[in-house]
């Protein structure tokens, strides 16, 4: 057994209210007080509701015995001994009878429900494919399929009947308990019958053979491939929009159910495979050009088909050690974005060999068509990466002093947009966001959001597969106008937080008029708009030795960690740049043209369409 | 075979045994991860026909306390509870029973509180005593409930802590506040242990509610309530002390600085499946050999159980995150076993060269995949490994590949000739495996005959070395097994069958003049002596077309199925011994040329990976350390 993680402090606070309430349950009903134990017992209801809200605190209560069923047990046990104390023997045997009968319930529609959970999780799932149409019913309601702490109702039912009711007169204690056993029998009914659908009709194997099918009509010339985590699936996402403009038939193919869910709304083919047998056997033409966008242990499935024409692609690059990974040497062609990333690779000596380095800029990046509609400073630091390198993000050293700076200065638009990442590892980094969120919020900053798939809607991945291309060809709704919509929700002068869940980098570029930000790819991808931009020294080296180790910084303003440099970079916005030359001459080093991007990458693809050299 | 679940917990490394330095300290975490209140799998194998009784039993058991309790009918509420730990006990033996009941969320934490429950319940309602007693006593005995789930709720921590991030084996940790790892008494079957504590608590009350003797009830729950209160006790103590210990992270830097001390320049990498720990035993025995620090590093804890003994410093650091932000300097060569995810997190390393050497040299799936190219170097036995990556044509060039032969076999001795006098012959068959293919093991229908004649023949000594699994799936080829035994014992000496692990396999071959064999690795093996060795063709195949489609064959003596050829066999074998010029070629083909011997030419290739690792990157980047 895993010992879980550790549960936040309102997490022990409801662990244990929740076990002191349900000893004062049975303490209550012991007594004989019919009323009081109602009280308890609805007090009981309702921390359960909250308990299955805070998160972690399941896997808590399961280790130290109070688990799901042990806590209906006790409810229903207070119920029990408040018939004892209180009802003839006949209706005591009745209660007893519906409390074993409420239990039993309970057990059947976690069963029913785990039954349903597997039968619409197909091994093989899918988006924007036409799978047909399966005759599949809709997902159930999330309340009958996982009770979300509702399951404690039936005890305080039957415990108002109880208490009630007297020895003379207990009809009232009869029809609470059936009303009781009513309520907690109605979840595993709608459930068992939706999972006797779905398995009459061979659900899973039925989406799996229409998914195989629609991919055999698909043959794409393209898959993007990603078998990285959840907090990851923007990686992927960046590669959508150059996908799309080829103009090809392309599949996207992920590994995590849970990154489907996230997925942004693409127009893309998408299918989602858990297992490496079902990678091997996806009817993909044997030869087609596959785009890795990360390095993760399961590229390996992909990565086995011995005709694939292998690429890596990566997410961003930049002088990061990471962006010159070893493993690269595995693809066939790594895709860089110019003549930068191409000696990083030569110089890192890690036997990538040059004639498979390509440079195809970054497509998804291209000059925004006019200037932002205000003075705006973008704040995108990095995270803390997996190294222990305290330097690798600014956000702890000066990030709320920055943001306290630029709330200072009247006129100027803070947008802040911390790596998606940031604070998974370190404690500081999650203070510092916090305090920066805490001052930008102060000063009425609004969160730029997007709708996503899964919102709320109710669907679950099985229905989203089987609406198949949910829009008519013309009708899809571009990125870009959700993007546009979401930065117009708000006055523009509004200071904007941006989340993993949020607009495109690229989108945020357009907004700024200067970036603040780290050593990472998000300043050589800023170097596509052709504005000033200015990254943090937290080392203190000096702004020398700083634009020596790092190329990146060569085109921009250096800052040191007490913000010297800060003014000048604010000033450059206003037209006097004298970062203007340096900067052009990084871009076309770093990217090359950044208006050619689009096709260089087209041809990179075209490329490798025809037979292997 | 499943690893056990229930292993005992042992401190640093003891099962394993390993012949360690003086002073040297093991951190394992081997308690915390043990799965005694595991949920486990139902198997399709090893099922009983009274399984299911046995679950309805309980359950019918368990709601019968329940109701005679809420009833207080106190005589057969004693007798129930007697016969609700008969069942649990028996339930604890049973897996599969085990498996389905916690599914079915009754599993033992349930069963504990419903049992004490309806003692309590017993206690209040029963009229054994005055109304005050009652309700006293039925406090004692939800206080039994109620410090076993402290004493459990307080073990958490401390198990936590207990499972540590990185588990060494060899590596000096004198002088480290480790984190107590709590006795196996306390931790092992936790929640089976605490049900039977309870129940001696129980068992007191319903006596006395049965007695009317209320100081029977109190004595025994008051003496049950001291024990508890003592486990909570030491558990409390546990949790002081292990929040004094050093910290996750204060342990990895430690641990980090004492491996830097040892300075490694060569890591051996290994993850996998439990089962798949014999790819990293493989290659003990040449790590140990090897001039340059090594280490060998694991990614999984079962593994770390697992792994023969060793003298080499071991690490074992599950997490990816650990193991990354982990930095080892000084490795510049690190040697792969398997094709696993798991690779990735050592292949990012720039400056290191990254070598798969594999597990066996006949792996045909990992020498055809596309993902070897990912390491810098591929080492092979012999020519045979490069003709097969070759073949499979995915992208490795021939540059990348080295043939470095298989040290693991230094310890067979190589063919000096036929001697004059009696003739030792192995017989070493392979098992029927799994699917009792008829073709698989030639114990079945050739060994009996086999024996038969080698021991009528004046000039032979017979050594039978049966596999340890033969006879466990195929009843005929038990009956074969016993058969040969019989023949050789009633033969006397000095013939022998040879059993358990001394003499080893490969001292069985020295001891041999010839095998007869099976194709299998033992065959694989037996090549490296060159001595003559014996084939049973049991397929349909015609001799060549079996030579053809088994290599291992080609150099062999071929025997029908029925062994009435092993006379003229032998015969050959004495005069003249016609092939041993294809074996001669077999062996340079497969395992490369006799000198220098494999183990040199193992360290050389190390040294030279080493150099031209050091040649193409004098100063590794360090991804994981670039913060002190």
């Amino acid at each position: 057994m895993t010992v879980p993680p550790r549960p936040t402090a309102p997490g022990i606070a409801v662990l244990g209210l929740l076990a002191v309430a349900l000893v004062g349950a049975i303490a209550a009903a012991a007594v004989g007080a019919g009323w009081g134990t109602v009280g308890v017992l609805t007090a009981v209801a309702l921390l359960e509701l909250v308990a299955a809200r805070v998160a972690r605190l399941a896997a808590w209560l399961d280790v130290t015995g109070l688990d799901i069923e042990v806590r209906a047990a006790l409810r229903l046990l207070a119920v029990v001994l408040l018939a004892a104390r209180t009802m003839p023997t006949a209706v005591v045997i009745g209660t007893a009878i519906a409390a074993a009968g409420i239990l039993a319930l309970h057990a059947l529609r976690r069963a029913a429900s785990s039954a349903v959970t597997h039968l619409r999780r197909p091994p093989l799932l899918s988006r924007n494919l036409d799978l047909g149409d399966l005759r599949l019913p809709r997902a159930p309601r999330q309340l009958v399929r996982d009770a979300h702490g509702a399951d404690a109702l039936p005890a305080v039912v039957a415990a108002v009947g109880l208490a009630t009711a007297d020895r003379a007169h207990v009809t009232a204690a009869a029809v609470a308990l059936a009303v009781a056993t009513a309520l907690a029998a109605l979840p595993p009914l709608l459930l068992a019958l939706h999972a006797l659908r779905l398995h009459r009709r061979g659900a899973r194997g039925l989406v799996v053979d229409a998914v195989q099918r629609a991919l055999e009509q698909l043959r794409p010339d393209v898959v993007v491939y990603f078998a990285g985590t959840p907090e990851e699936t923007y990686q992927p996402e960046m590669w959508f929009a150059p996908v799309e403009q080829l103009r090809r038939s392309a599949l996207v193919v992920l590994r995590d159910p849970e990154v489907l869910e996230r997925l942004a709304p693409t127009s893309l083919p998408v299918v989602c495979a858990p297992y490496n047998g079902t990678i091997a056997r996806l009817p993909l033409p044997p030869s087609v050009p596959t785009l890795f966008v990360t390095h993760s242990g399961n590229n390996a499935a992909m990565l086995r088909r011995p005709e694939a024409r292998t690429v890596f692609v990566g997410h961003g690059d930049s002088d990061k050690p990471d962006s010159v990974n070893p493993i690269a040497r595995v693809y066939e062609q790594v895709w860089v974005a110019g003549p930068l990333g191409r000696r990083r690779y030569a110089e890192a000596g890690i036997g990538v060999a040059d004639e498979a380095i390509v440079e195809i800029g970054r497509p998804q990046l291209r000059p925004p068509d006019q200037p932002p509609v205000v003075p705006t400073v973008l704040y995108a630091p990095t995270w803390e990466g997996w190294g222990d390198d305290p330097h690798h993000s600014s956000l702890p050293h000066i990030g709320p002093e920055l943001i306290r700076d630029l709330l200072g200065r009247p006129g100027l638009r803070v947008l802040y947009r911390p790596h998606p990442l940031t604070g998974r590892r370190d404690p500081r980094l999650r203070a510092a966001h916090a305090e920066v969120l805490r001052l930008l919020r102060a000063a009425g900053a609004q969160t730029v959001r997007l709708p996503r798939h899964a919102d709320g809607s109710g669907r679950d991945l099985l229905d989203v597969a089987l609406a198949g291309r949910e829009t008519s060809p013309n009708g899809r709704p571009e990125p870009v106008d959700l993007e546009a919509a979401a930065w117009n929700s708000a006055a523009p002068g509004t200071h904007r937080i941006i989340d993993g869940s949020g607009p495109s980098l690229a989108s945020c570029f357009a907004q700024a008029s200067v970036l603040i930000a780290d050593v990472s790819s998000v300043i050589s991808d800023y170097l596509v708009v052709d504005r000033p931009y200015g990254i943090v020294d937290t080392r203190g080296l000096g702004a020398r030795e700083f634009r020596r180790q790092f190329s990146a910084a060569a085109g921009g303003f250096v800052l040191a960690a007490d913000l010297t440099g800060l003014d000048e970079l604010l000033g450059a916005a206003d037209g006097d740049d004298p970062t203007r030359r340096a900067r052009r001459r990084l871009t076309r080093d770093a990217l090359g043209d950044p208006l050619t991007a689009q096709q260089r990458f087209a041809a990179a693809v075209d490329s490798l369409l025809s037979p292997r050299r | 075979m499943t690893p056990s679940t229930d292993r005992p917990a042992t401190r640093p490394g003891s099962a394993a045994a390993a012949p360690k330095p003086a002073a040297s300290q093991q951190l394992t975490s081997a308690v915390a991860d043990r799965a005694e209140d595991s949920v486990g799998r139902p198997s399709a194998r090893g099922e009983h026909s009274w399984s299911a009784y046995l679950g309805l039993g309980c359950i019918a058991v368990y709601a019968a306390l329940g109701v005679t309790g809420i009833l207080s009918v106190s005589t057969p509420f004693l007798a129930l509870l007697l016969a609700s730990q008969v069942l649990d006990v028996l339930i604890v033996s049973d897996d599969n029973v085990r498996a389905v009941l916690a599914r079915g969320q009754f599993g033992i934490a349930t069963r504990s509180v419903v049992r004490e429950l309806a003692a309590a319940v017993l206690v209040l309602t029963d009229d054994w005593a005055g109304h005050g007693t009652r309700v006293a006593a039925a406090l004692c005995v939800l206080g039994l409930a109620g410090l076993r789930l402290l004493y459990q709720l307080l073990l958490v921590p401390v198990r936590r802590r207990a499972a540590v991030p990185i588990e060494t084996r060899n590596i000096d940790l004198g002088g480290l506040r480790l984190p107590p790892v709590p006795h196996p008494l306390l931790v092992t079957r936790l929640s089976e242990r605490t049900h039977a504590v309870t129940l001696v608590g129980l068992l007191g009350a319903a006596i006395g509610v049965v007695a009317n003797v209320p100081a029977v009830v109190f004595a025994i729950v008051g003496l049950v309530l001291l024990v508890e209160l003592a486990g909570v006790g030491i558990a409390g103590w546990l949790l002081l002390i292990g929040s004094r210990a050093l910290s996750r992270e204060e342990l990895l830097d430690v641990v980090q600085a004492r491996v830097a001390a040892l300075r490694p320049e060569v890591m051996l990498y290994h993850s996998g499946d439990p089962e798949a720990t014999y790819q990293a035993n493989m290659w003990l025995s040449t790590m140990e050999q090897l001039p340059r620090s090594c280490v060998i590093v694991l990614r999984e804890r079962l593994s770390m159980q697992l792994l023969a003994p060793t003298t080499v410093p071991v690490l074992c650091i599950p997490q990816p995150v650990d193991f990354m932000t982990f930095p080892m300097r000084d490795v510049r060569v690190a040697l792969y076993t398997a094709n696993v995810g798991k690779t990735i997190h050592m292949l990012r390393e720039p400056g290191v060269h990254h070598v798969f050497i594999g597990h066996g040299d006949s792996d045909k799936t990992a020498s055809s995949n596309p993902f070897s190219k990912v390491y810098t170097e591929i080492w092979v036995a012999g020519a045979a490994g490069r003709d097969r990556y070759r073949r499979a044509n995915v992208g490795i060039h021939d540059d990348d590949i080295f043939e470095v032969g298989r040290p693991q076999l230094a310890g067979i001795q190589t063919f000096t000739g036929i001697p004059d006098g009696a003739l030792t012959v192995l017989y070493a068959p392979t098992w029927e495996g799994w699917t009792n293919d008829p073709a698989h093991t030639s114990v079945t229908r050739t060994g009996p005959a086999l024996v038969e004649r080698l021991v009528a023949r004046p000039d032979v000594r017979v050594l039978y070395k049966p596999h340890p699994l033969t006879g466990s799936v195929s009843p005929a080829a038990a009956r074969s097994d016993e058969r040969i035994r019989a023949t050789i014992a009633r033969a006397g000496a000095p013939h022998q069958v040879v059993v358990g692990s001394e003499p080893s396999l490969y001292d069985c071959f020295n001891l041999a003049d010839m095998l007869v064999g099976d194709i299998s690795s033992v065959l694989s093996d037996f090549i490296a002596s060159q001595k003559p060795y014996v084939v049973t063709n049991l397929t349909a195949l015609p001799d060549g077309d079996f030579r053809a489609a088994f290599p291992s064959a080609s150099a062999a003596y071929l025997l029908d199925p029925d062994a009435t050829s092993i006379g003229a066999i032998l015969d050959q074998v004495r005069s003249g011994d016609p092939l041993a010029g294809d074996r001669h070629e077999l062996k340079f083909y497969l395992l490369g040329p006799d000198e220098p011997d494999a183990l040199t030419r193992f360290i050389a290739a190390v040294d030279a990976a080493y150099d031209r690792a050091v040649a193409l990157c004098p100063e590794r980047p360090l991804l994981s350390a670039a913060g002190a």
